[in-house]
This record gives C-alpha cells, structure tokens and sequence, in this order.
C-alpha cells in the first residue's frame, strides 16, 4: 500500500507544483492521476518514486516512509529514456545491472521480458531502429525486468499515435492480468485513464490539487468493446467534465 | 561480393584523385613552374629521399615527439575538460583562459615555449601538445556536458549511484563529441609537430622539409610533403573508423556502416 501523506512541492521559484495531497493506493490497484498541465501530476509521480524530495509531507509504503528510488517501484518515462547506445537487450536489463545482477542471470531476465512485451527478435537492435511503440515496449520491459511491486508511468504512451496508443493500452491490461501490480499512471488523456483504472484521480493546476477521486467500476477483463459502452462514455464524459471545470477556473482566475 | 563493396566505397577517393594528378602530370610536362615537377621525376627520387643518410632517425624522433606531445595533450584535454564539465568551480576557473586559447593562432606561441622549453625536443612536443590540447578539452566538456537530464533521472531511479550513472551514462553520451575531439586534434597535432621541427631546431621530419626546401630540391620536398601527407590522412582516417565503430549509434543515418 503506497500512502501519499499531506504531500506539498514548491520549486525554487515558488511555484506550488503540489499542494497538500493525500491518497492511498491499495495493492494491485490501477490508479491513474489525471488532470491539464501544471497540475502536478508528474512531480507527484517523481516524488514517489523518490526522484524527487516533498518540500512537506511523506510517502509511506507498507508503513515505512520512503525518499529514495527502491527496487519496489520501477518507472516507464514519457520520452521513452532509452541509452541510445546500448541495445535492446542492453537497456532491458540495465535495472538489473544498477541492481547487481550477475551478468547471465539479468541477460536471462531482460530476455524474457523482451519476450513479454512482444519483442521477440529485436533483443539486438538499437533504439533508434525502432518505432515509437516499440520503444516504449522496451521502456516497459526494462521496468518489469526489475520485478517491481507498483509500476510508476509518466505519460507513457503520450509520444504515441492514437492507434498505437491504444494497443499499447490492450497490451499493458493484458500483461497486468497475468502479473498483477500496483499502477500508477499519469496521463492527461481521459479515455486512457478511464479504460485502464479502478480509480480514477483528477487533479487541478495552480496549485495542483486533488479535485476528485472517481471509481471506474467497468468489469475486467476489459476488451477493446469496452471503449464504446454506456459506462465508459458516461465516465468519460463525467472525467471531462470536472476537468473542465478545473481548467477553465484556472483559466478566467475565478 | 565483399570485394565489390570495398571497391565501391574507394571508388570516390580514387576518381577524386585522378583529375589532380592528370593535371599534375599536364603541368609538370610543360614545365610551367619549378614547382611542379613530373609526378615521374618525383617517383624518381623517393628510394633517395628514403635511404638518405638521417631519414630513419628523422622519422622516429618525429614519431616519438608526436607521440609524447598527442599523447599529453589527450590525457590533459580530456581530464580537464571532464572536470570543467563536472566541477563548476574548475569551470569557473577556467573557462575564460579556453575560450581564449580556442580562437588563438598557435603559432604565435611557438617561441614563447622556445623561450620555456630551450631550443630542443621539449619545445617540438610542447608545440605539438599545445596545438591540439584545446580542441580536445573543448570537445570533452561538451560532450560530458551533454549528458541528457532524462537518462541521468532514468539511471538514479533504477538505484544508479554516481560513479555509476557516470560510467554508465555520462561518459557513452560524450564518447561522440570526444572522439571528434581527437581526431580534430591528431590534424592539429599534425601541423604543430611539422610547424615546430621548421621553426624552432631544424630536426626531425619537419627539419628534413626544410633543408630540402633551402637546397632547392622540388622533387624530394614533394615526396617529403606526400610523406607527411599520408601519415596526417591514414592518421584520421584511422580514428573516423575508430569512432564509427565505437559511436556508430550516433549517426544520424538508421542504419550501421551509414557513413561508408
């Protein structure tokens, strides 16, 4: 259980990217932050993971307070931070090397991984040779290569077209339904949000604030069809809704 | 099939000689200038050149004050470029007396290191460091400095402690620009050892242009400046193929051996 507690960020310039947050994340949830930008929603990420320290309040997980990155978190970035010189391969397992993992056992562990992701037979290829979806795959790959409990993504699939999107969405379901994590995801789109969460956490910028928390209570498994009920679009809109709210207070400084 | 791949890609250099020697040849036979003589005569003459008394000697002494002066200049241009990248106070400290040196005529400095060194050896390898020492830090901290703020937040939430995010991420990052450095400085380098053997003792290979030169010997001088020439060319194109197979992942192009 990940437990943000009264958690605040003010850079240097005074800028208030985080003010007073709490929330709990349950084992094995799915909790997407959403909200426009300067919401806060990435620093909230970085400070859970430990990239970044809370100008006040403490993130505790399973009952001890952390401030540092940890084997139990592994982060998918949004620009992908793939080492443009390493292979696939190499980048897959560079969690486990920085961990210390014997050389054949990690070269083991980040094949299976390539594997998991659908990129069998691009172990050896740079990134550059790679798509834009493929790239994340390995981004995602390298993270569940260190076998963390919560899964932390920055907008992961935001550099993405809309179709690939949506089948890196498919893919991510479907690998968390034979290995359940904890997720959290950051993203400002609200189909994503809403088709991939239990929870649903909109955020407003200025300073960034939690403004509600919403149960998405779609059954799993979730195929693709899902994108096109009742619930879904009735959840969506209701999503688009409090953002707008949010966006356009900030907007006319009301 | 190899073979034909090999031809193909010397096919240009060779084509792109050939008018010039043509040319040569046109002049020479006209007899237009001393100059130029017949690329024949000079044919003539390189087995003189070659087995002259002082040759060998001439060559090695070159060779070893090279070696000292690229050598020094390497280890000092990429240690502190590194740490003005790295430490701000070295930055600081330095940075004004680089950029300075950056745009300086080298050769103005010559006698300057005469003057520290005594006319001799050191002076020769000074020159030779000293002309090539400034690309190199200048291209070192660029590219240690152009460690990207995403890898380096990727490395330390993987638990990547410094040393390590500096093996492991600074240093393959800079490799490109560094490696440019270098064989930007072998050239340089190059010059100053020539430059410095004619100016300050008339020794070593740059000493051997030189009483060629003085003794009006067109022919030899042209098979000493080939000599030169060739070191200088097969010197960098050695170390293009050095960083095309150590930084190939940085060329723009998608595919390996992109720059054939």
């Amino acid at each position: 259980m990940i437990e943000v507690q009264n958690v605040s960020k003010v850079y240097s310039d005074g800028t208030r990217a985080v003010d007073n947050v709490n929330l709990v994340i349950r084992d094995n949830e799915f909790v997407s932050l959403i909200g426009p930008s300067g919401c806060g929603k990435t620093t909230l990420l970085k400070i859970i993971d430990g990239l970044l320290s809370p100008s006040a309040g403490q993130i505790v997980i399973n009952g001890y307070p952390v401030a540092d990155p940890g084997p139990d978190r592994g982060v998918v970035f949004q620009d992908f931070a793939l080492m443009p010189w390493a292979t696939v391969l190499e980048n897959v397992a560079f969690g486990l090397e920085m961990r210390r993992v014997p050389r054949a056992e990690r070269l083991h562990r980040a094949r299976e991984q390539i594997r998991a992701v659908g990129l069998d037979g691009f172990a050896d290829r740079l990134p550059k040779q790679l798509s834009g979806g493929m790239q994340q795959r390995v981004g995602l790959a390298r993270a569940l290569a260190v076998d963390p409990d919560t899964l932390l993504m920055d907008e992961p699939f935001g550099a993405l077209d809309a179709q690939t999107r949506h089948l890196l969405q498919e893919d991510l379901v479907e690998l968390l339904e034979n290995r359940p994590k904890t997720v959290v995801f950051v993203t400002h789109d609200m189909d994503e949000a809403v088709y991939l969460s239990d929870r649903v956490v909109i955020m407003s910028p200025h300073p960034g604030r939690v403004v509600e928390e919403l149960d998405v209570d779609i059954e799993r498994p979730r195929g693709s069809g899902v994108r096109k009920s009742r619930e879904f679009v009735n959840l969506t809109d209701y999503v688009w809704t409090r953002l707008r709210d949010a966006v356009r207070t900030q907007e006319t400084g009301a | 099939m190899n073979r034909l791949l090999r031809w193909q890609h010397r096919l240009p250099t060779l084509t792109a000689l050939a008018p010039v020697f043509l040319l040569w040849e046109v002049v020479g036979r006209l007899e237009i200038s001393a100059a130029v003589p017949r690329l024949g005569e000079i044919w003539d003459v390189v087995g003189i050149v070659v087995s002259q008394p002082g040759f060998r000697e001439a060559l090695v002494g070159s060779l070893r004050s090279f070696g000292i002066g690229f050598g020094l200049a390497l280890l000092i241009g990429i240690g502190v470029g590194a740490a003005m990248a790295m430490f701000k106070p070295v930055e600081e400290a330095l940075n004004l007396y680089v950029n300075m040196f950056m745009g300086a005529p080298m050769a103005a400095f010559v006698p300057l290191l005469v003057a520290i060194f005594g006319v001799g050896s050191g002076a020769i390898v000074a020159t030779v460091f000293i002309f090539s020492v400034f690309i190199v830090l200048v291209n070192t901290y660029a590219g240690v400095r152009s460690a990207s703020e995403v890898l380096l937040e990727m490395a330390r939430s993987f638990g990547a402690p410094p040393t390590k995010r500096f093996l492991k991420i600074v240093l393959p990052n800079a490799m490109p620009l560094l490696l440019t450095g270098v064989r930007l400085g072998f050239s340089r380098s190059v010059s100053g050892l020539i430059l410095g053997e004619m100016l300050i003792v008339v020794v070593g290979f740059g000493g051997l242009i030189m009483q060629t030169g003085s003794s009006f010997r067109v022919d030899q001088l042209w098979v000493l400046i080939f000599i030169a020439l060739s070191f200088a060319l097969l010197g960098s194109r050695f170390l293009e193929y050095v960083q095309r197979r150590v930084v190939g992942w940085a060329s723009t192009q998608g595919r390996k051996g992109a720059y054939e």
